[in-house]
């Protein structure tokens, strides 16, 4: 972890650097508030805690505080000011401004390093939190079973991504499966080789397709695949990949050897609409994916039908 | 002006560097070096009748001598701090003289062989 330390009096800027060094952060220095910022532009993701001089030439320690809360970081920083204004009125400026605490100089040892560990402490907590933050939303947004996205984030995401082609007039493609039989290996072997099954699909799908291809856990043995097109041909591709991924090879559950297929229907188009339309146009889309889908469930399974008007 | 306070707070000069002398002999000559210049912005300043600059420098020494212990420096440039705060100038050649001889006594003081064994 790295501390930033911007004061102007070399002293006292060689004080505070040995007193913070001790408690184990490594120390950038600065002597006004223009290096302060270049340093801190280069270090922002190591720098945890930042004692600012207020007065300093060039720009000041409110100025360089307000610079820096302006910057995303993907944590939180410590920031206290160095300074021997004492009015309330100054204070309360240097905190609004996004400061956490002040010491006024001259400063007793004992109580800068008490308020540093304040710091720290706070530092550490935002940075559990942070973690904690993250596995909540990874977890928000997973299907548990199959690691896969969720129905509601992959309508999220497939929502921004109809819009998006609306307004860049591309064509979008989506396509609905549905595992065949899938009651069969339920029934046979039992729930738990069932979920290996799905998991496995899953994972064979999610191979075929790539970086911005969207999929997503649909229903209970369903997944809808969202792919941006440049050509009309190439979503039947992609489909017909998915879909020899699974029937090309069997599936190894236990002992048994299990030969499953999958069905498909895709539609494709170029969507039309403003924003708040478009969750109906993912739900047209999704309706028409279904009827071929269901075509190709009457057509004997395991094959890709495309929807037609 | 009684000299109340002393000239060099040796006990807060400790404590600040936490017993380090070394350390504190090197804030110190960083000082010694420094001071100079600052005083004589200080003059410059009170000459000039500029009283941002009265403050700004008299400020910036307030701050090194203060954290440094150096009672009486720190409380004379306080004073011609807030004189330039007030763009009043009442008493400020007095003051910043006063300032000069404390930064002597200062220096003999530091200058001495084993001062830092008091």
């Amino acid at each position: 972890m790295k501390a930033l330390v911007v004061e102007d009096d070399l002293s006292t800027r060689l004080l505070i650097k040995k007193i913070v060094e001790n408690e184990g952060y490594e120390v950038l220095e600065a002597e006004d508030g223009h290096e302060g910022w270049s340093i801190f532009q280069k270090e922002k993701d190591n720098i945890y805690i930042a004692l600012l001089d207020w007065m300093m030439p060039k720009i000041d320690g409110i100025e360089l505080c307000r610079r820096i809360r302006k910057t995303p970081v993907m944590h939180y920083i410590y920031i206290m000011f160095l300074t021997s204004k004492r009015d309330i009125k100054d204070i309360v400026e240097g905190l609004e401004s996004g400061g956490d605490d002040y010491m006024t100089k001259p400063f007793i040892r004992e109580e800068l390093v008490s308020r540093i560990r304040v710091g720290g402490r706070i530092a550490v907590l935002q940075r559990k939190l942070n973690e904690a933050n993250r596995k909540l939303h990874a977890l928000a947004i997973t299907d548990p079973l199959t690691g896969l996205l969720n129905r509601r984030e992959l309508f999220r995401r497939l929502e921004n991504e109809i819009y998006r082609a609306s307004r860049e007039r591309n064509h979008y493609s989506l396509i609905i499966i549905d595992i065949d039989y899938f009651k069969r290996v339920n029934d046979a072997l039992g729930h738990t080789a069932g979920d290996r099954v799905l998991l496995e699909i899953a994972d064979r799908i999610s191979e075929k397709l790539r970086p911005y291809d969207i999929i997503g856990r649909y229903g209970g043995e369903e997944f809808l695949v969202g792919v941006p097109v440049a050509e009309a041909e190439s979503r039947k591709e992609i489909a017909e990949r998915i879909r020899d991924s699974i029937s090309s090879k069997p599936f190894q559950i236990g002992d048994n050897k299990l030969d499953i297929t999958i069905s498909l229907g895709i539609t494709s188009a170029i969507p039309e609409g403003e924003k708040k339309d478009t969750i109906h146009l993912l739900e047209n889309m999704i309706e028409r994916a279904d009827s071929a889908l269901y075509k190709a469930k009457d057509a004997g399974r395991n094959r890709v039908i495309v929807y037609e008007e | 002006m009684d000299n109340i306070a002393p000239v060099f707070d040796m006990d807060y000069a400790r404590k600040i560097t936490d017993g380090d002398m070394e350390f504190l002999k090197e804030l110190i000559e960083i000082f010694k070096t420094d001071c100079p210049e600052k005083l004589a912005g200080i003059s410059r300043a009170i000459k000039e009748k500029n009283f941002k600059a009265i403050d700004e420098t008299a400020h910036s020494l307030k701050g090194s001598s203060g954290n440094l212990g150096l009672t009486r420096v720190y409380e004379l440039s306080w004073e011609i701090e807030k004189m330039g705060k007030a763009k009043n100038m009442d008493g400020a050649n007095k003051s910043f003289e006063q300032l000069e001889e404390e930064f002597e006594r200062f220096k003999n003081f530091v200058s001495k062989p084993g001062w830092e064994e008091k």
